[in-house]
């Protein structure tokens, strides 16, 4: 008998541990709207309703605090720091994650409704968040003072970047009443990074036409080198993206025909030429081998080491390459010029975007740490914008380092081809299949020029069917 | 007769009580971590979904039909047990090769012991890392020693390969694997006992004869043994695979996992990968109850 009431009390036990675990998760779990609904409503209030754990009382009274998410390297630990410094009211906790991990780093912490205050985000991402309703709208917060206080936070960018800005949310989302749900952090331009020295000793000078490059590309070949590859393998697909804003552009621009309404496929012909330019490229073996498996880290370690000739980067990857070239080396930049004779663009613009989470307990913190972080004061201070391009009025380098970046400079000038031109990048299915999957397949030759064209129209159309 | 058996049915039933009380935490946990979690993923696999938001396009069985359509989720398939036949066959074979030469006893065993077992204390992610250093074609050792040898016409970009980025990952694989098997087959080497080895000598039996004869059958259970926890720790390889390659390039090293991870998280295709998963659940058992049912027939003729 004592063996059984022993043995019931035991099972009792455990079984009310047990519910105790549960019931605690779902108590958080009912509180959850309850702080959502208090953040929709005054400021105020929401402070008062927000977990102990979000803020703090300090001397001078509530500290609020945020989680901010970058994929960008640039955007550091020290920089939170300046930030909390200069806002002694506000904390920031902050998480890094690699490029190639977002994805899968954004994805659980929105299905598990845990997305920090302010997070990074890229084109592809960006058109799925806004539609999704996962951003908040920042019209009003642009059209306030900037960090600085001297003029309306939209009227500091360089207006051709809020354009390019505008254009992504437009092409992406179609007509909203507003395209403010993110603001552009650095203006990214892509251009081809090379060792002058090389370039000397082969008698070589910065190509003006494309010819000339491949000309470039084949020389240094034959000397040994590896000639060209971009920063990593997330990065694939910029060279047909460019190779395309060449072909498509007269029938994109001129001609006024749309992917979207079907007056322009990934059947065209000009589509075509742009690949079977860029299979070329790889035949000649004008490419990196590890063009398709090398990280950032091995790029750098390649051209670091005087086996890679060119490198085509963006300016805030750049920093690890300047910091550790050796003596003999002599960095210099140039723009990518144009395949078919065009006037050359650049890839990027406003491809790096910072955004407030439309859940966010601590709007005002949130959109003040936002202004913080695309400041002057932010870009003129913060070690790691020292290679940057600030998209900012008023933000100038030094002549030592403007000499290095000119063709970064003449990038920009060249201004830049839409994110999404030949939709590849439509959405971040698209632009992952063709890139890890249609291209390689396609370099290696295990698929057809056709059967790459005929996949990613496949894969559009599912897109425009979801719109 | 009937009131009877009613009352010991019932008599049964309150005796049972305990031990009802007692599986109950299991079971909720199970319920909550194992069933909800798995219909919950059968949901998502019936729609189109990105993995946030709400659950809103309902596409019935499409994910399915779209992963059975994919040639990459067959290679993905083939792969993984290209890597398990490779690992049970070399990481085995070499392991107790090893084993056998420490047994058998030669000079600085304890440091050969110790030196050999360190790749598995590395981690996983790290042999990756330094794996993809040295198969790197332009600033990897592996290719610069077989320019310095004159062998320059075997360099090549390793991983970058259709045709050699899954061997080079498989090789790495059983690298790391090695100790692992050394160290269990050496441990139950040491449990023979001499006096079969004794006899043996006696009898006048050679070395090989001896290995033949009387210590691979004592290491037949080890084998098997680690033939299973082969099997099922290749079915979970992910990071080696996610570090070096990714499972590129287009898909050539792509095994189970990095497929499901790569649907999932890199496409954002949430319902195809759920449903890739749940297929490969289903396989996964099937190849179970099938060996089930095979060893229990081997086990039923033994016994006949």
């Amino acid at each position: 008998m004592k063996k059984r009431i022993l043995t019931l009390m035991l099972g009792l036990t455990m079984t009310v541990s047990a519910m105790a675990g549960c019931s605690s998760s779902a108590d958080s779990t009912e509180a959850a709207p309850a702080e959502e609904k208090a953040g929709n409503t005054q400021e105020t209030a929401a402070k008062e309703n927000i977990s102990a754990d979000k803020v703090t009382a300090d001397a001078g009274g509530e500290k609020a605090s945020i989680r901010v998410l970058s994929a960008m390297q640039i955007v550091d630990e020290e920089m939170m720091q300046e930030f909390m410094d200069a806002n002694p009211d506000i904390t920031v906790e902050f998480e890094y994650v690699d490029s190639g991990n977002y994805s899968a780093k954004f994805a659980a912490l929105a299905s598990a409704n845990e997305l920090p205050d302010v997070f990074w985000t890229q084109t592809g991402y960006y058109c799925d968040q806004i539609k999704e309703g996962l951003l908040m709208d920042l019209s009003d917060a642009m059209a306030s003072n900037s960090y600085e206080g001297d003029k309306a936070w939209k009227d500091t960018f360089i207006p051709n970047l809020l354009t390019n800005f505008e254009n992504i949310a437009l092409s992406g989302c179609g007509e909203m009443e507003s395209y403010d749900y993110g603001v552009p952090f650095t203006m990214t331009t892509v251009a081809v990074m090379y060792d002058k020295k090389i370039y000397d000793d082969l008698g070589l000078s910065e190509p003006e036409t494309w010819d000339a490059f491949m000309d470039n590309c084949k020389a240094v070949k034959d000397a040994g080198y590896t000639p060209l590859t971009v920063q990593s393998n997330v990065c694939a697909d910029w060279i047909p993206r460019l190779l395309w804003d060449q072909y498509c552009r007269d029938e994109i621009e001129v001609q006024g025909l749309s992917f979207a309404d079907k007056g322009m496929t990934f059947e065209a012909e000009s589509v075509k030429k742009g690949l079977s330019q860029f299979k070329e490229m790889w035949d000649e073996g004008y490419l990196a081998e590890n063009y398709f498996t090398a990280d950032i880290d091995t790029t750098a370690q390649m051209f670091l080491q005087g086996e890679l000739a060119q490198v085509l980067i963006a300016p805030d990857k750049i920093s690890y390459i300047m910091d550790n070239a050796p003596e003999t080396m002599e960095l210099a930049t140039f723009a990518l010029p144009g395949a078919a004779g065009l006037p050359s663009r650049s890839l990027g613009g406003s491809s790096n975007i910072f955004a407030v989470s439309a859940d966010t307990k601590e709007p005002e913190a949130a959109v003040r740490f936002l202004k913080y972080l695309t400041s002057r004061t932010n870009f003129e201070t913060a070690e790691t914008l020292k290679y940057s391009n600030s998209g900012l009025e008023g933000v100038d380098k030094g002549e030592e380092l403007n000499q290095i970046l000119a063709g970064y400079a003449k990038a920009a000038d060249g201004g830049f081809c839409p994110d999404v031109f030949v939709p590849t990048n439509a959405s971040t299915e698209i632009s992952s299949q063709f890139r890890d999957d249609l291209l390689p397949n396609y370099l290696l030759g295990d698929i057809s020029l056709e059967d790459v064209c005929s996949r990613l129209q496949e894969m559009y159309d599912s897109y425009l069917e979801d719109l | 007769m009937k009131h009877k058996t009613k009352n010991s049915l019932l008599k049964d039933l309150k005796e049972s009580i305990p031990g009802y009380l007692l599986v109950l935490p299991t079971i909720a946990t199970l319920i909550i971590f194992l069933y909800i979690p798995f219909f919950n993923a059968f949901r998502i696999s019936l729609y189109k979904y990105k993995g946030y938001g709400a659950l809103t396009k309902f596409i019935g069985l499409d994910n399915y039909v779209t992963v059975l359509k994919d040639k990459h989720f067959y290679e993905a398939f083939l792969h993984t047990f290209e890597l398990i036949g490779c690992d049970l066959v070399i990481s085995i074979i070499i392991g107790f090769l090893l084993a056998y030469v420490m047994f058998r006893g030669i000079r600085f065993k304890r440091f050969f012991n110790t030196s050999l077992f360190i790749p598995y204390l590395i981690s996983m992610v790290v042999v990756g890392c330094i794996w993809k250093i040295l198969y790197d074609p332009t600033i990897g050792p592996l290719n610069q020693l077989l320019k310095a040898v004159g062998l320059e016409s075997l360099a090549q970009a390793w991983l970058s390969q259709k045709s050699t980025s899954l061997p080079s990952i498989i090789i790495t694989w059983i690298w790391r694997t090695i100790p692992f098997n050394m160290l269990i087959c050496y441990a139950n080497i040491m449990n023979l006992s001499k006096d079969y080895l004794e006899a043996a000598d006696i009898d006048g039996a050679n070395q090989w004869q001896k290995l033949r004869y009387i210590i691979i059958p004592h290491m037949k259970p080890t084998f098997m043994t680690l033939a299973i926890l082969t099997v099922t720790n290749d079915l979970r390889a992910f990071d080696l695979i996610w570090v070096m390659t990714k499972g590129g390039p287009g898909g050539a090293s792509d095994v189970m996992t990095s497929y499901v991870y790569s649907k999932a998280f890199v496409s954002q295709q949430f319902g195809a990968a759920t449903s890739a998963s749940i297929i490969m659940m289903v396989v996964m058992i099937g190849l179970t109850v099938l060996l089930q049912v095979a060893k229990g027939r081997r086990g039923g003729g033994e016994n006949a």
